[in-house]
């Protein structure tokens, strides 16, 4: 019960990202678009570790800043201290604006 | 305590010996008192932008706001040192027992007063403390969401986090200390002895306000300690509960017998001292990403306020003007910050609208300090120049912007320099193979490397560029900077206007009321050859042969002295050069116009040597009509690719683009329209430029079936043998690389320089299943003798190398080089100058072949890369993958040469002409050429 991470009551939100933001990796707000040859993952930017926010990316693996934990494109973990893969996010298109909106909560 | 007994505190009211306790509670005095003063400009709802703006416009608020610091660190450090004191000595007994849990409760209080304190910054480090302890308390069973929201409020909504710091902490805090105190405040000599130097130090060191810039976010330094600590666990729940657990035992200490009191004292102790080694560990080991990188003297002294979150600065940073003189939109907020820099620097022109002030401000590459308005203090840690790759990834490589092509960049051939410097070790032969990925600045001191040193290692992109202004035609390195600086008209004028006006003169002695300059350098795509002119007009002379410029030796030089300067073009380092003929697409086309960013900011991948970086040939463009490639849709561009595109203005629904036939890398300047038909716009004019597909004759495959298209249409290439270098112990030089002078120097003598239709060769296109080769050119590479010898008075270690560099000449002609120039010509099948002649040996011919130059070392004639009908199969290149022509071949060669020594080579006795139906071909089928040979014809023996 200790160890479980309990999750922080955020009001849920949704965030745009512009359509012409195409670069392979995209980091908005509190969300990470990869964006793979076929298929685009959109992750919570919160490190599973200690919820910080994850800002860059460094020879293709997502790095957490606070505690140097490592993330594959695919949200897996890579190095530690963080165990558990990063949390996938429900997202869909906007068909007027092209935008890719995700529900964040 | 007797009530009547007068309290310590009025009996030592001026004993100067205040204890750890009177000191830090007068630390937690001074820190109140501030923060009142400090709680009036800032603002809990925009925090980050009312302290940005405290320090831009308020001295006498930052003031404050500095005590408020310094007291709190003492406060914070002082109580720990008041709880070691008293615990070592056994005096704790003096608190009654009833109180000791507040006592000790006030221990967390105060961390809390500290560690809220620091997330009210509201920067990039306190967000991320901020998220880190709600993580952490969040882990609390059942109550931590709770505890969370009660204490720390939510993102966004940070107002009770500020009502408990300001409020109910520090009012818990302050009881709590006068309870075990037993006085509402501390004595008037201890405040004195705080306040003093607190209010000292706050004069010249303030705290940092993290300008969202660095990529390090750290914690406040007294929990750098548990950051440690949680970095080297999964389970940061467990690093908590010991911290509550070290608070429960100092709260049992008093009903603890002796001996386990005194095991839990040394426990205790031994806590806070692991806690202070992790505590340093932090500070002083970890950089950004929580790696380990130390702070280094340099870091520290280029951006040490960053690295240790303070800013040390004089009194002169007090100037700043006051909230009355600034007006808010004075101060513009970009990317998020308050940008300082743009109080004095308003009006910039000359960037583009990616890179303009108002997008990306000053401080995002030039670093320095946005917070204030002084002028020292906002150029302490500036960066004049940005864009050399020591800074590069700190302004063009942030996440935000272009953390790609400078991880790029830094791996390409252009900052490397692999292949120069695998080379030249591979010639002197003491170590390594050319081909090994290499590095310029892993260079050692001795041998090839001290040769490296003086003469080429200037030419890479991690040379800095120091001085302001425009690219010429000596500049060397600088990073983006290199390629991507571009000084207009108006910028140049304006460079040289600030540059006059800081020069003092009688009449204009330079001072503040110099104008800082208002038109900035372009930072753009718009690459000029004059940009790759500085390099690539040495070595190969790449740049200075597509402009058409051979270089003249000293001899040639002499002898056009008479004639004057008319038809020379003298460079700024003195080299004289000549006109030959330029390459055609010189009219119209610039370096980058072929040359796509992947070949030359790399693509990421290591590259040992140039003909592994370049991609683009003839064929991508000169497609012939049949079997050409599909377009690429503007939809199957990748991103960089179309970013360009739209750039460029090319991003119109149905665009095409051509792409290179080796890799697919699309060719961004290109265009196929609806009929198919293939265009290229000029990059720098956006002229439109047909592309013509090879001629028919490029496309018969009698008998030059394996000809590449520049063995026939180079013109010609620059030729230098017979170089020779040694080591002149006297004489100064230089190390390019480190910028010393050395004792000792490599000295190059140059032999003739000669501009010739280019040696050939083979070179092998593909290995494995789909192995053949084809012709290409060659010229000189290394054809030099080398005195490896570096001690003055040993015995020479003289080596001879003759080895020959495939090279594209950049000097493509529109017709193609004679039939005779390849076929009856000893420097095109690689005898070296000289005469060829054919001679009648009775019923048949021998070629005889009469050098120009002595002979090497070796035998063969100095220039030569093969002998006279003879063959080379071994240390003939540095590249493995080319050789010169076998016997058979220069022996088929010749033998078309012989029939030209008579036969003109467009008569009908030259075209395969053997029906009426077949169209004459100027390329027979030589073999069914020479059964028409009559007996007049002398064919050659061999």
């Amino acid at each position: 019960m200790l160890s479980r991470q309990a999750r922080a009551w955020r009001p849920p939100r949704q965030v745009a990202i512009p359509a012409d933001a195409m670069d392979p990796v995209t980091f908005v707000d509190d969300v990470i678009v990869c964006r793979g040859e076929r298929d685009v993952r959109v992750f919570s930017a919160r490190c599973t570790h200690l919820g910080c926010r994850i800002t860059q990316a460094s020879e293709g693996l997502l790095v957490c800043p606070c505690h140097g934990s490592k993330f594959r494109m695919d949200g897996s973990v890579a190095n530690g201290p963080a165990s558990r893969p990063l949390e996938l996010l429900p997202h869909h298109t906007d068909p007027k604006t092209g935008a890719l909106v995700v529900h964040v909560s | 305590m007797s009530p009547d007994r007068p309290s310590p505190h009025l009996r030592r009211r001026w004993d100067l010996r205040s204890s750890w306790g009177e000191l830090a509670f007068a630390g937690l005095l001074a820190a109140v008192v501030s923060g009142i003063a400090l709680a009036v400009p800032y603002d809990a709802q925009r925090p980050f932008d009312s302290l940005a703006w405290l320090l831009l416009t308020n001295p006498a608020g930052a003031f404050f706001r500095n005590v408020h610091y310094w007291a709190g660190q003492v406060f914070l450090a002082l109580t720990v040192a008041h709880a070691w004191d008293h615990l070592s000595r056994w005096t704790e007994s003096r608190v009654p027992r009833r109180m000791w849990w507040r006592t000790t409760a006030s221990l967390p209080l105060a961390g809390f007063v500290m560690l809220s304190g620091f997330m009210l910054k509201g920067d990039a480090d306190a967000e991320q403390a901020l998220r880190i302890v709600t993580s952490l308390v969040e882990q609390v069973p059942w109550i931590g969401r709770l505890i969370s929201v009660a204490v720390f409020g939510t993102e966004g909504h940070r107002q009770v986090l500020y009502v408990h710091h300001v409020a109910t902490a520090s009012m818990f805090t302050w009881i709590f200390t006068a309870e075990h105190a037993r006085a509402m405040w501390p004595r008037l000599v201890s405040i004195v002895e705080v306040v003093a130097p607190v209010a000292f130090i706050s004069l010249f060191v303030s705290p940092a306000l993290h300008d969202g810039l660095d990529p390090i976010a750290k914690g406040p330094w007294y929990l750098l300690g548990l950051q440690e600590a949680l970095h080297w666990t999964a389970r940061p729940a467990w690093v908590v509960a010991a911290g509550a657990l070290l608070v429960l035992l100092v709260a049992v200490l008093p009903r603890l017998s002796d001996r386990r009191a005194r095991l839990a004292k040394t426990g205790l102790a031994a806590a806070v001292v692991t806690y202070a080694l992790l505590t340093a560990v932090g500070v002083f080991f970890r950089g950004a990403n929580w790696a380990l990188t130390p702070v280094t003297a340099s870091s520290w002294s280029a951006g040490g306020w960053r690295a240790s979150g303070l800013v040390i600065h004089g009194l002169g940073a007090w100037r700043a003007p006051s909230i009355d003189s600034v007006l808010a939109g004075e101060v513009p907020v970009v990317l998020g910050r308050r940008e300082g820099c743009l109080f004095c620097h308003r009006g910039m022109k000359g960037l583009s609208r990616s890179h303009s002030a108002e997008a990306v401000g000053c401080a995002s590459c030039h670093e320095g300090n946005p917070f204030s308005l002084d002028a020292t203090t906002a150029h302490a840690g500036l960066v004049l120049i940005p864009g050399n790759l020591a800074t590069a990834g700190r302004a063009c490589g942030t996440q935000a912007c272009h953390p790609s092509q400078v991880e790029r960049v830094s791996r390409s051939l252009m900052t490397t320099m692999a292949g120069i410097v695998s080379v030249d070790r591979a010639v002197w032969g003491t170590r390594g193979q050319p081909g090994q990925t290499a590095h310029v600045e892993a260079l050692g001191m001795g041998g090839a490397d001290s040769h490296l040193r003086q003469l080429c290692a200037s030419c890479h992109l991690g040379a800095e560029k120091r001085s302001l202004g425009p690219l010429g035609e000596d500049s060397r390195g600088g990073g983006c900077n290199a390629c991507h600086l571009q000084y207009t008209p108006e910028a140049r004028a304006e460079l040289t206007r600030y540059q006059h006006e800081l020069v003092p003169t009688a009449a204009t002695p330079a001072g503040p009321s110099v104008a800082a300059p208002r038109v900035h350098p372009g930072v753009s795509i718009a690459i000029e050859p004059g940009s790759c002119f500085g390099c690539h007009s040495r070595s190969g002379r790449i740049s200075t042969s597509y402009e058409g410029w051979h270089e003249m030796d000293d001899l040639a030089r002499e002898a056009a002295r008479p004639s004057g300067p008319a038809g020379l073009r003298v460079l700024a380092d003195g080299r004289a050069f000549t006109f030959v003929a330029p390459d055609v697409h010189a009219r119209n086309m610039g370096c980058i116009d072929c040359h796509t960013s992947r070949e030359v900011m790399g693509d990421g991948v290591s590259r040992a040597r140039e003909h592994e970086a370049v991609r683009v040939s003839c064929v991508d463009c000169h497609r012939p009509a049949t079997g050409q490639s599909i377009p690429v849709s503007l939809d199957a561009l990748d991103p960089e690719s179309r970013r360009i595109a739209e750039l460029r203005g090319r991003n119109r629904p149905g665009e095409r683009f051509l792409a290179t036939a080796s890799g697919a890398e699309p060719l961004v300047n290109t265009g196929v329209d609806a009929q198919g038909t293939a265009w290229l716009a000029a990059k720098s004019s956006g002229q439109r430029l047909p592309l013509k597909p090879p001629a028919a004759v490029c496309l018969r495959s009698e008998g030059h079936a394996r000809l590449s298209c520049i063995s026939c249409h180079a013109a010609w290439a620059p030729r230098c043998p017979r170089c020779h270098t040694t080591f002149d112990a006297n004489r100064e030089g230089v190390d390019l690389l480190d910028g010393r002078t050395t004792k000792g120097a490599w000295v190059e003598t140059p032999g003739e320089f000669a501009a010739a239709p280019p040696t050939l060769g083979m070179r092998a296109v593909a290995a494995g299943q789909g192995a053949r080769e084809t012709v290409d050119t060659f010229i000189p590479g290394m054809v030099m003798t080398l005195d490896r010898n570096q001690s003055p008075g040993a015995r020479p270690d003289t080596v001879f190398r003759r080895l020959y560099a495939r090279s594209f000449s950049h000097t493509v002609g529109k017709s193609s080089r004679s039939c005779l120039s390849c076929h009856a010509n000893p420097v095109a099948l690689g005898y070296g100058e000289g005469t060829l002649r054919y001679e009648e040996d009775g019923p048949r011919g021998r070629w005889r072949f009469t050098p120009r130059y002595p002979p090497g070392p070796d035998g063969l004639p100095a220039d030569a890369w093969i002998g006279f009908l003879r063959e080379r199969t071994t240390a003939t290149s540095t590249r493995t993958d080319v050789r010169p022509f076998s016997l058979e071949e220069q022996q088929r060669i010749l033998t078309v040469g012989a029939c030209l020594t008579c036969h003109e080579a467009d008569s009908t006795g030259m075209k395969s002409c053997a029906t009426r139906a077949k169209p004459c071909s100027p390329m027979p089928d030589f073999r069914t050429a020479l059964t028409r040979a009559t007996r007049k014809c002398l064919l050659p023996s061999w």
